[in-house]
């Protein structure tokens, strides 16, 4: 045991002080008496005058003896040097991209890299802590730094593959030190780096197929052990690396595209089988070369099929990418709610937009419209006493406190607008004429889009991620809907407020999150999985401003959403997940990573042995100690 | 001094004393001389120069000779009052001072009314003060006064004062000391050797109020004090456990039954009381109850 401030033991002085002070004798109260006739012979201590006492040994005093040695004890910081504990940080980082997935490795290459993950967490020392991270679309730090073994255990259990490629996602742990830029297990590396931080040993189990290009981290880490885990063989595969459909050229029915490509040094046969909905409409038979790739084109799929797949019947050790789907058919229709005591014209040019349901209600209604399930909306002689929560038209607004009027302008000649801006993309406003024009104070967020000598006439904005975009007249006063440009102006402004992610895009890659935009009224929305999964997901769930959002899209095939009006099915949207990633079925290893061994730690920081302090437990023996000796003195 | 309320009961109170006490001067108390008193004591041969009004002529029809009656003498008592000024009275609430003037008030009232004679002395290493004769209800504002008056002593020597206060009172003309009532607290080394001066008197009678205080009687418990002597300042350090003060009160016990039983064998009356005794209940009762008063 050493000393780790051995002037503390100067405080030591404080016993014999203790001692001189039972020694000397007590300062007694004067109490005077008639006389001392009766009290003299009762006079033990003959001495009166010496300032001294004999000692005399009393439990508060040996109490107080040990208090004081107890505190000097303390201060001098008694400690003794133990071995450092297992100061060890393993970081296993799995590989969930799709490509591990592949069947090449019984039962696959994932529950193969899982079985050795469990194994290194096995062989780990006590008291070693670990870490387990996901490097799939995006890496995840799944089990953040512990020391327990069944937290571990537990969350490798509950890893799963994606059918997504390998970093297509974006990090997600805010502790990811690793750049954007790179690689999922880039970035995977970072973070596990950062785990590590300040750490003399420290490990990095690296379970992968190696189906990624080569880290750059994997030598910019100096100090860290790194072990790649390599899983899978040279197997080829053959994958439908595209597939979709373009307009036929000769003004015919659409044509049907797809890519098949071999990765594989060996000429391979398959027979490619088109279906629609359902029913198996065409099959080809394909010699493809070694490494080499086909185009398919399907010229006769039926124009009303909505369900198109195409699925190759030579199985391999991947067959995510042996199947692709597409959905055809006009996007969804955005719901749009129109405010408004009656405008024709408007009405007339905003049904005429494809993609768009408009549902109208008038100004005086709107207070009791649940607007979540819009949009957009329109608003027309009316603007709302708070700022809208939809992205928004306003037509000749009334005076509000977010949106004043200033006053009234008459004949207002428009003198300037904006014709860069895509909402004014081919209009030509110089034919248009206006009677009478609110005067508008634009708050900050919103700038002039049409301008009659500095009075806004038209205003575009966005406040708080929500598009807005105005006119400060009303329709009927001018000769706008009778023009050309009218029309126009509508579908620019409309397509300019519809988000790209309001409407539901038919095919996705694999973890892309599906908005899905329910018609009003919608109670909740049911979306079935290719694997019989199903998700119930609520119409304002999700977080997504325009509509719930699905991001359960981690396996490839045919998704269905399903709207519901209490227990009846209203409609019924449907998107494909489809892989097409070229990297990821790609199965042979690229990565030629080796192990790596850190350099050993230099000595000031090697091994050093961990001071362990004995003050706070003396002093923890020393306070009821302390509480002990005043409850004893005031007993007495 | 002395409430009107009080001095309605001293009215009917008297001295007592338990022999004649031959003293000078005429009084109402019965002397073991003859005089002039209307108590037939005795008969003697008429010599000449005899009274003839004393001559008893039932006497000497029916014997022929002539024979004089002889009365009692009433004479005058002299009441001393002797009262300890020493700073060890001045101690409690009231105090043992205050309530001996009181006392000696009240006793030297009683006996002016009853046409006794009223001496003072104050005592304390020595005779520190005088004050009388007073005789005759005339003079009880006088005695009032001189107790209003009384010097403070700083020390007690009872052997020196009271032997002071008997050789002066010896030397006056007219005999000794009569009644000699002791105001004090007792608490002097040389208490037992001053009562054995004050009883050893042949022609007086003696009685011993001894006043200590309440605190005196029964302090209370005190740790680590140290006691100061409020006549000479010594001091001495005690720790006033229950044990210390049960070996006190067995001290004061012994203490007074000392003295009293040196009274007793003086044929001098002992009383104690407390300083903090009602007056007119608890304290003329014992007086009452020792025969001091009746």
């Amino acid at each position: 045991m050493n000393l780790l401030a051995p002037l503390g033991l100067a405080a030591g002085l404080s016993l014999p002080v203790l001692v001189l002070f039972y020694l000397l004798k007590v300062r007694r109260e004067r109490r005077e008496v008639p006389s001392l006739l009766l009290w003299e012979p009762m006079r033990r201590d003959l001495a009166a005058r010496d300032p001294w006492q004999r000692l005399r040994w009393t439990v508060l005093m040996i109490v107080q003896l040990v208090l004081l040695a107890a505190l000097t004890l303390a201060l001098s910081r008694p400690a003794a040097e133990r071995p450092a504990p297992a100061n060890r940080f393993t970081a296993l980082i799995l590989d969930t991209s799709a490509s591990m997935r592949a069947t090449d490795i019984k039962p696959s290459r994932f529950e193969a890299a899982r079985a050795a993950a469990s194994e290194v967490l096995n062989a780990l020392p006590d008291g070693a802590s670990a870490a387990i991270i996901a490097a799939g679309p995006s890496p995840r730090v799944v089990v953040s730094e512990t020391t327990d073994r069944g937290a571990l255990e537990n969350g490798l259990a509950q890893l799963q593959p994606t059918d997504a490629p390998e970093g297509s996602g974006s990090a997600v742990s805010e502790s990811s030190a690793g750049s954007s830029s790179g690689s999922s297990i880039d970035d995977a590396l970072g973070i596990a780096d950062a785990l590590a931080r300040g750490r003399t040993d420290t490990t990095i189990h690296l379970f992968s197929d190696g189906a990624f290009p080569a880290p750059s981290q994997w030598n910019a880490l100096p100090d860290v052990n790194l072990r790649y885990h390599p899983f899978g063989t040279s197997a080829g595969n053959r994958a439908i690396t595209a597939f979709s459909e373009r307009p036929d050229p000769q003004g015919g029915t659409p044509q049907v595209f797809a890519r098949i490509q071999n990765f594989d040094s060996r000429p391979a046969h398959v027979d490619a089988t088109l279906s629609a909905d359902g029913k198996s409409i065409d099959t080809r038979s394909l010699d493809l070369t070694a490494e080499g790739a086909q185009s398919l084109i399907f010229a006769d799929v039926p124009a009303e099929a909505r369900v198109v797949q195409l699925r190759l019947d030579r199985s391999d050790a991947f067959p995510d990418d042996d199947q692709a789907t597409l959905v055809r058919g006009a996007a969804p229709t955005v719901p749009v709610l129109l405010v408004t005591r009656g405008d024709l014209f408007l009405q007339k040019a905003l049904q005429a937009l494809d993609g768009y349901a408009v549902y109208q209600v008038a100004p005086r209604s709107y207070d009791a419209v649940d607007t979540s399930s819009y949009g957009i909306i329109v608003f027309d002689g009316y603007a709302p006493d708070l700022p809208p929560t939809k992205n928004a038209l306003l037509i000749n607004p009334t005076d509000t406190p977010w949106l004043p009027l200033k006053g009234v302008v008459r004949d207002p000649p428009i003198t300037l607008w904006r014709n860069d801006d895509p909402t004014l993309s081919y209009v030509d406003l110089r034919p248009v004429r206006i009677a009478r024009a609110s005067n508008l104070q634009l708050p900050d967020w919103a700038q002039p889009l049409i301008e009659s000598n500095g009075v806004p006439l038209g205003f575009i904005g966005t406040q708080d991620g929500r598009r807005a975009v105005g006119l400060s007249f009303d329709l009927q006063q001018s000769n706008l809907p009778l023009s050309s440009a009218f029309p126009i102006f509508i579908a620019n402004v409309m397509r300019f407020l519809t988000p790209p992610s309001v409407a539901l895009s038919p095919t996705l890659a694999p973890g892309d999150p599906a908005i899905i935009p329910p018609r009003p009224g919608v109670d909740r929305v049911v979306v079935s999985g290719p694997d019989g999964a199903t998700w119930t997901i609520a119409p304002s769930g999700g977080g997504a401003p325009s509509g719930p959002r699905f991001d359960q899209t981690n396996r490839v095939g045919l998704y269905r959403a399903t709207e519901y009006v209490g227990s009846s099915p209203v409609a019924t949207e449907e998107f494909a997940v489809d892989l097409f990633s070229p990297s990821e079925s790609d199965l042979r290893p690229r990565a030629n990573l080796t192990d790596r061994d850190a350099p050993p730690a230099p000595a000031s920081t090697q091994k050093l042995p961990m001071i362990h302090e004995y003050a706070p437990w003396i002093l923890l023996f020393a306070i009821p100690l302390l509480l002990g000796e005043w409850w004893w003195f005031h007993r007495r | 001094m002395l409430d009107p309320r009080l001095l309605h009961l001293l009215d009917k109170l008297t001295l007592v004393t338990r022999g004649r006490l031959a003293t000078h001067g005429q009084g109402d108390r019965r002397s073991p001389a003859r005089g002039n008193s209307l108590q037939l004591v005795d008969f003697r041969p008429y010599a000449p120069g005899d009274d003839l009004r004393q001559i008893d002529w039932n006497v000497y029809g029916r014997s022929g000779e002539l024979f004089v009656r002889l009365y009692e003498d009433e004479r005058v008592l002299t009441v001393h009052l002797l009262i300890d000024v020493s700073r060890s009275m001045e101690w409690g609430s009231p105090s043992k001072r205050e309530q001996a003037l009181k006392l000696a008030a009240a006793l030297g009232y009683v006996a002016l009314s009853k046409s006794d004679r009223v001496m003072v002395g104050f005592l304390g290493d020595r005779v520190v003060g005088w004050a009388g004769p007073f005789w005759g209800q005339h003079q009880r504002a006088a005695l009032f006064a001189a107790l209003d008056r009384a010097p403070r002593a700083t020390t007690t020597d009872f052997a020196a004062s009271v032997g002071g206060y008997v050789d002066r009172v010896r030397s006056q003309p007219g005999g000794g000391p009569s009644l000699l009532l002791f105001i004090t607290d007792l608490l002097s080394p040389g208490a037992e050797a001053g009562l054995r001066r004050l009883a050893s008197g042949p022609r007086y009678e003696c009685a011993v109020l001894q006043i200590l205080a309440p605190d005196e009687l029964d302090p209370e418990p005190a740790e680590d004090v140290q006691l100061v002597d409020r006549e000479t300042g010594q001091t001495i350090e005690l720790n006033l456990d229950l044990a210390t003060l049960a070996e006190y009160r067995q001290r004061l016990a012994d203490w007074t039954e000392r003295l009293a039983g040196l009274c007793r064998e003086r044929n001098a009356r002992y009383l104690r009381v407390s300083s903090a005794d009602d007056f007119e209940g608890a304290l003329l009762t014992a007086l009452r109850a020792r025969g001091v008063v009746a």
